[in-house]
């Protein structure tokens, strides 16, 4: 293959890099403007270079396939939308809304976007440190906020040492197959008997990207980030950089590891029980909806784990699923927590208190938030529950199963305690939410396409066995 | 699009359509006229359906191919009089509330219709994710109801009622999808038929079991029905007891005894003493409550548990006596549906006048109330099972059948009628009966033209299938008997 023809299919990354320079550098006004362009140009970019079968470009270090530019797609859409969602936010005018988060924010899609495609270890890598020293910087933003400025440190010392731990994993694979490229590793440990410096090497991995996704017992740094940053960081935070950990997953896990895979499904069944629980018991005793959110977050993040854990192309398939609804739903959170927030700044879950009685409208799109969260029909929650479970009972681990269900339960109730706040009691004081009808717009949009999923799941489900496919593990 | 199709999604569309009204007269004429064009087509339905054909009206299409679910409807002898009953108690509900709430008219109207919708979808889903996202949809609005429209602890009993129910049924939804996929179809006729081990009908039936009883509800998980209730406005308590808790009885007779029949007679005497003991210690239970809507809770409780009795006992009985104690379980629901719709319309009534469920602030209402008297003591009559009211003719049946199976389980099954009496006559005396001592009720008003139609409307029907069950019977008999068959068909073929 040429090179002019690598570039082409190059094209959405170097569009994305391109434009966040000419963000950076542009004056304030344009910010805005030429961070939409960017980001319409990446997509354009995806669909008119889309390759007809998987290729290997960069002497095999980057792959680009068709299947996976749905989630690219998507990385930007949601993107968009967030940018959209924080740009009404009270703490942004001088210090947010600058060209610096924007750029970081485009950043962060190149590094989502490396991930989406690396065939090779180092172009794994250099992605995920790619998204997260654009995230650092946007956590640490808010300068005069002392609180933002220590979960800032936490999360950069507590990110550096994941990714210190997955190096060293990734440097115990090279010492123990001799290659880098995921392929290849798939391929050479079809071979090797199992031995300790393998082990050790997935296990290293493995715990690197627990830190990174917050699964419990990696998950301390979470709930403090999404308390303690701002509220535009907290919501880019808390939806595309989901999918790009499921890639990582998938493609070191699902794909480069697969011949281990007897030994991290187990690995992985533990981490996900215990975010589960975890995640689930904690979130209940949460008074602020941040703090609510991000536990959630990491039962979310446990029910991920429990159906890779399943180890088979119907549990990723699953996997991909549940990761596409949970940062749809997160995206909708947050930009409705952003929408409640840019005029008075509540942070308390009492504050949605009476929502029903000021504002009928916002109430039914949180209602259909929560219960798409809870996994309750008619909403897009629902099937990505009974797709996991569908895929860990179809693994023969029906145990497993009952345990997550039940817990569940657990969690409905602290998403059942949003609704009862907005319809049956009354507000302490009323609320005020923004008043930008495009926000609106967007918010109500972002919350209806989940019950619009639920009607019409079989694309989604399609797109998300496609997207498994291309992973199944050792090709 | 169907008929069952058009029943399901009518009220749900009319529901948000009455989100937008804003006149609340407009609002609550705009409900009704939904709700009696729903009941028309139930009665189309109905009229239109052949009691010999099994399924009916059905209407197949396939939704979610990856999962192999299908938008799959139909009806038969079970289910078809109880989406005309859900039809009928619609309208009820409807006038019932027509005055409830105050403020968010249209969500309150729009939360009813979307029930009642949700509540027929249950019953025609003939895909069992179908019925599985009916039946938890249908949550949300009861949900709702409760806790925006009840009285002053709506919130806790609208979470334990919400939680309680979803506990049951997420753990039916893995029973499910274990079916979903060592059969390889969500289809429920499919499953009645499909081979499994009796160790796998033993964990399924569990499973799905405690999905139901806590529906039913069934001692010892039946602690959210008083509360709910209690707290649940009016019209919610009339939907709750006339149709929600017909969704645990459904779910027995159609999923537990055909799927798993060897564990469903492996496990027969952990239900029929559950049910015994929901038969006599909650009708004790209820002898002793000084709340009225508590007091018909308890009752609907030990009323619902003759009704499990009378499915679990067939594994007892010769074929023709498990006939008669199914369709007598099947009969004793719809007579439930509509006496506790009764009871509950009459405290209702009541309530408006005076602001309180206690018993003893009543006594003497038959002096300014006679009409409404009468009417009360007729539905606390036929709550008790008196010959001639739709509560004999299941009662007499289920018991009859019952001394089949031994005469200590028929005289505990008859428990049911002595405390049944003693509770509703006791009551009634209480309330109806004796001087009118509390002011508030020498000045109360007899019964307004709304409340005497909903109440007249619910003792027609009561007295029909009481003087003449027989129809009824003929259309539920062909499919009890198909049903009798596949519950004893065992299918466990000897694996451990």
């Amino acid at each position: 293959m040429s090179v002019a023809q690598e570039m082409i299919l190059m094209l959405p990354e170097i569009v994305l890099v391109v434009g966040a320079c000419f963000v950076l550098l542009c004056p304030r006004f344009l910010a805005w403007p030429l961070t939409m362009l960017a980001l319409a140009g990446t997509v354009g970019a995806i669909v008119a270079t889309a390759p007809e079968d998987p290729t290997m470009l960069m002497t095999g270090m980057f792959e680009r396939s068709s299947e996976i530019d749905f989630l690219r797609i998507l990385v930007c859409v949601l993107t968009v939308l967030i940018l959209r969602y924080a740009r009404g936010h009270p703490v942004s005018p001088d210090r947010l809304q600058s060209n610096e988060f924007y750029t970081l924010a485009i950043f962060g899609c190149v590094g989502m976007f490396l991930i989406s495609g690396a065939e090779h270890l180092i172009t794994l890598y250099l992605g995920l440190e790619i998204l997260a020293l654009s995230l650092y910087p946007m956590i640490a933003m808010v300068r005069d906020d002392g609180r933002a400025g220590e979960v800032a440190l936490k999360y950069f010392v507590l990110g550096a040492l994941a990714s210190g731990f997955l190096l060293y994993g990734m440097s115990l694979m090279y010492a123990a197959t001799g290659t880098l490229h995921i392929g290849e590793l798939a391929s050479q440990l079809g071979q090797l008997e199992m031995n300790r410096v393998l082990l050790l090497g997935m296990v290293f991995m493995l715990a690197g990207l627990a830190f990174k996704l917050g699964a419990t017992p990696f998950h301390m740094w979470l709930p403090d980030v999404y308390d303690g940053a701002s509220l535009p960081a907290v919501t880019y935070l808390s939806a595309a950089p989901k999918i790009a950990g499921l890639l990582l997953l998938l493609r070191l896990f699902s794909d480069g590891l697969m011949a281990l895979a007897v030994d991290w499904t187990t690995l992985m069944m533990v981490l996900a029980v215990l975010s589960l629980l975890l995640g689930n018991l904690v979130a209940i005793a949460q008074t602020r909806i941040r703090r609510m959110l991000a536990y959630s977050a990491i039962a979310h993040t446990g029910f991920v784990f429990l159906a890779l854990g399943a180890g088979t192309p119907h549990g990723m398939s699953s996997a991909v699923f549940y990761t596409f609804v949970y940062a749809l739903m997160a995206a909708g959170s947050f930009g409705m927590l952003l929408l409640l927030n840019s005029r008075v700044a509540s942070e308390d879950i009492e504050d949605f208190k009476g929502l029903n009685h000021s504002h009928p409208w916002l109430a039914i799109m949180v209602l259909i938030l929560m219960f798409s969260m809870a996994g309750v029909p008619l909403t897009a929650g629902f099937y990505a529950k009974l797709y996991v479970l569908q895929a860990v009972v179809d693994a023969g681990l029906w145990p497993l199963a009952v345990v997550a269900v039940l817990l569940t339960v657990v969690g409905a109730y602290y998403y059942l305690r949003i609704v009862w706040y907005m319809y049956f009691e009354e507000a302490d004081r009323p609320a005020e939410p923004g008043e930008d009808s495009a926000h609106v717009f967007l918010v109500s949009a972002n919350a209806l396409i989940l019950v619009f999923i639920f009607a019409v799941p079989q694309p989604w489900l399609e797109m998300s066995r496609d997207v498994a496919r291309v992973f199944v593990g050792g090709q | 699009m169907s008929l069952l199709g058009l029943m399901i999604w009518a009220p749900i569309a009319a529901g948000f359509a009455a989100l937008l009204l804003k006149d609340p007269d407009v609002v609550r004429r705009w409900a009704l006229a939904a709700s009696l064009f729903v009941f028309v087509l139930a009665v189309v339905a109905a009229l239109g359906f052949d009691p010999a054909g099994g399924y009916q009206w059905q209407y197949r299409a396939p939704w979610i191919p990856a999962f192999n679910i299908n938008y799959h409807l139909g009806v038969d002898g079970l289910s078809l009089p109880l989406v005309v009953l859900t039809a009928f108690i619609g309208i009820l509900a409807i006038l019932t509330g027509w005055n409830t709430a105050t403020r968010h008219i249209g969500q309150f109207f729009a939360a009813f219709l979307m029930l009642e919708g949700l509540l027929i979808g249950v019953f025609c889903a003939m895909d069992a994710a179908l019925f599985y996202i009916f039946f938890e949809a249908m949550l949300i609005p009861m949900f709702l109801i409760i806790g925006v429209w009840g009285s002053d602890n709506r919130v806790y009993a609208a979470v334990k009622f919400f939680l309680y129910t979803f506990l049951g049924s997420v753990l039916m939804l893995v029973a499910f999808v274990y079916l979903a996929i060592q059969s390889g179809s969500f289809q429920i006729t499919d499953w009645h038929t499909f081979s499994l081990s009796s160790l796998e009908q033993t964990w399924l039936f569990l499973a799905l079991l405690l999905g139901f009883a806590v529906k039913v509800p069934m001692w010892p998980v039946h602690t959210w029905l008083p509360d709910a209730h209690v707290e649940a406005p009016a019209a919610g308590s009339v939907v709750l007891a006339a149709v929600l808790l017909k969704i645990g009885g459904y779910g027995l007779l159609r999923f537990c005894l055909p799927i798993a029949p060897d564990a469903s007679l492996a496990l027969d005497g952990l239900v029929i003493g559950l049910s015994l003991i929901a038969v006599v210690y909650i009708g004790f239970t209820a002898l002793a409550q000084t709340d009225m809507k508590k007091l018909i809770a308890y009752s609907s409780i030990a009323h619902m548990g003759f009704v499990t009795l009378g499915l679990f006992i067939l594994y007892r009985l010769a074929t023709e006596t498990a006939m008669l104690s199914v369709s007598g379980a099947i009969m004793q629901m719809i007579s439930h549906g509509l006496v506790s719709a009764a009871l509950f319309v009459c405290v209702g009534v009541l309530y408006d006048r005076r602001h309180s469920r206690n018993i003893q602030d009543y006594g003497g209402v038959l002096e300014t109330m006679p009409v409404f008297g009468a009417l009360f003591v007729f539905f606390a009559l036929a709550n008790a099972g008196l010959p001639g009211t739709s509560g004999f003719v299941g009662e007499v049946m289920v018991i009859l059948a019952t001394f089949q199976a031994g005469w200590w389980l028929a005289a505990l099954a008859a428990m049911v009628v002595v405390l049944g009496a003693a509770y509703s006559l006791w009551m009634v005396r209480r309330v109806v009966f004796g001087p009118a001592e509390h002011a508030e009720v020498k000045a109360f008003q007899d019964l307004s033209g709304r409340e005497m139609l909903i109440l007249l409307a619910l003792a027609i029907p009561v007295l029909a299938v009481g003087l003449w069950p027989v129809p009824l019977l003929d259309l539920i008999e062909p499919s009890v008997a198909q049903l009798i068959d596949q519950a004893q068909t065992f299918k466990a073929g000897g694996a451990p």
